[in-house]
């Protein structure tokens, strides 16, 4: 096995452990309060274009909500593929920025079709000319959109003065990366690697786990490229994951509270959460629902109710605190089950 | 052209960071297209300047006193950051904490979002205004003093910013720069919303260090929870209004009808912002004469804040704001009503139909709805008898952001204009992308110490010039004209730059609701209800 062989497997394992990471982080985030922006794609075709929304009809909570997947979805393949956000709002920019983007999709596919050409030469079932045809393709065709796309994206970033003033020497350093990884990537195919096929095989070593020697102008790609891997995770370039909650989480998210959700729920819960805000007009060490409600009572439930020793022992909201009585069972006061006349419930209680 | 300022600038210790000059902004059209026709600036005096926070821009928003000591100045360093710490938490922030974490943490600092800000643009390109800018201080804050290894890397990620209390007075000033209209957000490739991130930063500063605007806290939420209204207006001052508003209607119209006041089990509780009742209480004249013409079953609530639909916790504090939600909500319920309906309030739609929908747990869940989508439903059904040629003046529309960029009501308050206006124009752009009326966010009501002055002649010149441009082929004062902004805190940012720039007085444009339309067009009136000779 050799070292950059060892580096790839490190770096490919940081890689897919820091975007799970990433996905996971912010797929479990705590459940939000609305704050959508319209236009919002998915409402029906006439609404979606000027931005309407279900609102718009009266008494809407009793109709049926028409939801149209394939604007929603027109609207993600436009953002995705072409940036059409950028393309509207910032030309100048997408003059670069959609080569740079469109060379790293390109790119991607290329590393995928290698990897398949890979498995079907290690299985030796059959090879297509076709494969080879469109891995040169994609592969020529994703490093020149992509050296082209960073170089500019570099140049502007240096030169105009809007950019640079907020550019950190990071900003700089994710560019240049990346351009040293097309520029080498370019320069490999053109003197020792026309068809691609070393870097094929040697994918095909990382698969079969089989040792493989390579020339010096391959090895500098591949560890360029296995930098940038490990890199990636902890940077904001993985916005192409945040994109995706940016989007269907919050600006397009404009699903109604419904009596009974798993939303509700999960609500429920976090009015449960502890607030320790500082400001005197916040009581500080209550739970959101207490802050919210105005508690007036600080003394937890056995103290304002005056329940004897043996009464506490007995009762769940006594021995399990963290949850408030009313959502408890087997609690003193269960048998009168009659939260509604219940002082402490009246002032504790969001709900 | 402006000074170039750059992020790192904040923390400077120059006694104030930017000032403002009339002739770099961005030209008014005719007739104030001069620099002579724009409004001076007015400096603090010497006396504020000694006490007051004012190292920004030279405005003051919330007016901070200066910190004494040392030992002061390092407390408050400290609270900020133990804010800080609780805004990116997941006990006390919750509610907001998904969206606050992607747009902290994904921000490509592109620069797009910077055309679509009207504070940006208009000011002739302030960099303190820019939306990345104060988005990118608190950026470069939490990476150098929050993130493990923060400061190591502080070089490598450029978090060159200094924490001190010329930052932190700066930035809570600049955190009332923008009207979180969330026009950038619009734009953002990545979907990143620096507009959240101003309203995260002034939750920051009120539910940590107890630093806001006055106006918007004690004598707004603190008063409305109090008194039961930001204007101070208690119920039986509430019940006093009607009575005075019932005569009205009855003196201009000769309809004389007794309002439903606390009526249970009515279809629909509409709750007007209480401004309204004191400012223009045609608009709730107009309503009543609606609703009544169209045999709706509806009530006005009597009770402690339901009389006011205000939650200006919205803008500024998440305590404040579930405070009030609840209390409108929990009246609703007692009043048995199937829906709630919000009259012509912008932040009181977002408030309760949005912002708080999530909130509403089990009983409150109580349908609420715009009088936009009613009233459009009204009109369409025929049910009044309207004649369009009563409305036979140039008129043109201003979107409120909370109800149509945020909210997506964009057609209703369209069809009825289309239907009963026949010199209808729109202002360019419109609809989900209009420009905020520069009152936003409880610039409206600001008004102590110069802030007046920065909002009428930075934060609402796009509104202006827009207003202004869509009436330059009538703009002879010979010729009446209508700005029709259905929403009260919009409303009173029109007046007041009206009133500072004499656009009544030299353009004769007049600005009022949508309902008041409605009424002006209806037959069963003998004399016009739209008054002109008033402004």
């Amino acid at each position: 096995m050799t070292a950059i062989q060892i580096f790839t497997y490190i770096s490919l394992i940081v890689l897919v452990i820091g975007l799970v990471y990433k996905v996971i982080y912010y797929a479990t985030m705590p459940v939000h309060v609305r704050w959508e922006l319209y236009p919002v794609p998915h409402e029906k075709k006439e609404r979606a274009e000027y931005g309407g929304s279900y609102m718009e009809e009266v008494d809407c909570w009793t109709k049926p909500k028409e939801i149209s997947m394939f604007n929603e979805i027109k609207e993600m393949l436009l953002e995705i593929l072409l940036i059409k956000s950028l393309f509207t709002n910032n030309k100048k920019l997408w003059n670069f920025s959609f080569p740079f983007h469109l060379g790293l999709y390109f790119l991607v596919a290329f590393v995928g079709l290698l990897c398949l050409s890979a498995i079907l030469n290690i299985f030796n079932l059959f090879s297509i000319n076709a494969l080879n045809y469109l891995m040169v393709f994609c592969g020529a065709f994703g490093l020149i959109c992509g050296t082209i796309g960073a170089f500019g994206l570099l140049v502007k970033r240096i030169f105009d003065e809007d950019l640079k003033k907020y550019s950190a020497p990071s900003d700089y350093f994710n560019l240049i990366l990346l351009l040293a990884i097309f520029i080498s990537g370019l320069y490999a195919w053109l003197t020792i690697d026309h068809s691609f096929l070393t870097a094929r095989d040697y994918i095909q070593s990382i698969f079969t786990f089989k040792a493989m020697p390579v020339d010096n102008a391959i090895i500098t790609e591949i560890a360029l490229a296995c930098v940038f891997f490990v890199y990636l995770p902890f940077t904001h370039m993985t916005h192409f994951i945040a994109k995706y909650f940016t989007y269907h989480s919050v600006r397009w998210d404009d699903d109604p509270m419904v009596k009974g959700s798993k939303t509700e729920a999960k609500i429920l819960t976090a009015l449960g959460h502890k607030v320790t805000w500082s400001a005197p007009h916040i009581k500080t060490g209550l739970t959101w629902g207490g802050v919210v409600t105005d508690q007036k009572v600080e003394k937890p439930c056995w103290i304002i109710k005056n329940c004897d020793e043996n009464t506490r022992k007995n009762c769940k909201a006594f021995t399990n605190k963290a949850y408030p009585c009313w959502e408890l069972t087997e609690t003193a006061c269960e048998k009168d089950k009659n939260c509604n006349v219940c002082e402490f419930h009246k002032f504790n209680c969001a709900h | 052209m402006a000074k170039n300022i750059t992020v790192k600038d904040i923390s400077c210790s120059d006694e104030q960071l930017v000032k403002l000059n009339p002739a770099e902004f961005l030209r008014l059209p005719p007739p104030y297209d001069k620099l002579d026709t724009e409004i001076p600036l007015k400096e603090l005096t010497e006396k504020q300047k000694d006490t007051t926070e004012h190292a920004l821009d030279g405005f003051c928003a919330i007016g901070m006193p200066k910190p004494k000591t040392k030992e002061e100045e390092e407390k408050l360093i400290k609270q900020f950051l133990s804010g800080l710490e609780k805004l990116l938490s997941k006990e006390n922030n919750w509610a907001f904490l998904q969206p606050l974490m992607l747009s902290l943490e994904n921000c490509a600092k592109c620069q797009t979002c910077s055309e679509a800000c009207p504070m940006f643009t208009h000011s002739g390109r302030q960099e303190i205004y820019r939306p990345t800018y104060r988005a990118e201080i608190l950026r470069r804050i939490i990476k150098k003093y929050i993130k493990p290894g923060g400061k190591l890397f502080a070089a490598f990620t450029g978090s060159d910013i200094d924490l001190n209390w010329q930052t932190i007075a700066r930035l809570a000033e600049l955190a009332y720069r923008c009207t979180l209209c969330r026009r950038c957000a619009q734009t953002c490739p990545i979907g990143v919303d620096n507009g959240l991130i101003t309203h995260e930063l002034r939750k920051l500063f009120s539910q940590e260090m107890d630093i806001n605007v006055p106006e918007i806290h004690k004598l707004g939420s603190v008063l409305q929870l109090e008194k039961g209204s930001s204007t101070g207006m208690t119920p039986p001052a509430f019940l006093d209004n009607v009575e005075f508003m019932e005569d009205e209607i009855k003196e201009k119209t000769g309809m004389d009808f007794k309002w439903p006041i606390d009526k249970v089990g009515a279809d629909i509780l509409l709750i007007h912002n209480a401004g309204e009742f004191f400012a223009w209480p045609e608009n709730p004249e107009a309503f009543a004469i609606i609703f009544e013409k169209a045999g709706l079953s509806w009530t006005l609530s009597s009770d402690l804040l339901a009389y006011d639909a205000i939650n200006y916790g919205l803008w500024y504090d998440d305590v404040q704001f579930a405070k009030v939600l609840l209390k409108h909500t929990e009246i609703a319920k007692k009043l048995k009503v199937k829906k709630i309906v919000i009259g012509e309030c912008g932040h009181a739609h977002k408030a309760i139909t949005i912002i708080g929908d999530r909130l509403l747990t089990g009983d409150l869940n109580i349908p609420r709805e715009s009088c936009l989508t009613l009233l459009w439903d009204i009109v369409k059904s025929g049910k009044l008898k309207l004649d369009p040629s009563r409305n036979n003046f140039p008129v043109t529309l201003h979107d409120p952001c909370n109800v149509v960029r945020l909210m997506g009501i964009v057609e209703p308050q369209r069809e009825i204009i289309r239907k009963i206006c026949p010199q209808f124009r729109e202002m360019t752009p419109h609809g989900v992308y209009n420009y905020c009326c520069g009152g936003g966010s409880g610039f409206a009501i600001t008004n102590s110490r110069n802030f007046a002055d920065w909002r009428h002649s930075v934060a609402g010149r796009a509104k202006l010039k827009q207003i202004l441009d869509a009436f330059q082929d009538v703009i002879s004062p010979d010729i009446p004209k209508y700005v029709c902004a259905p929403c009260s805190n919009c409303k009173g940012q029109i007046r007041d730059l009206f009133v500072a720039y004499g656009v009544f007085e030299k353009c004769n444009i007049l600005y009022a609701g949508l309902v008041e339309l409605i009424v002006n067009a209806m037959t069963d009136l003998k004399e016009p209800f739209i008054e002109w000779d008033w402004h």
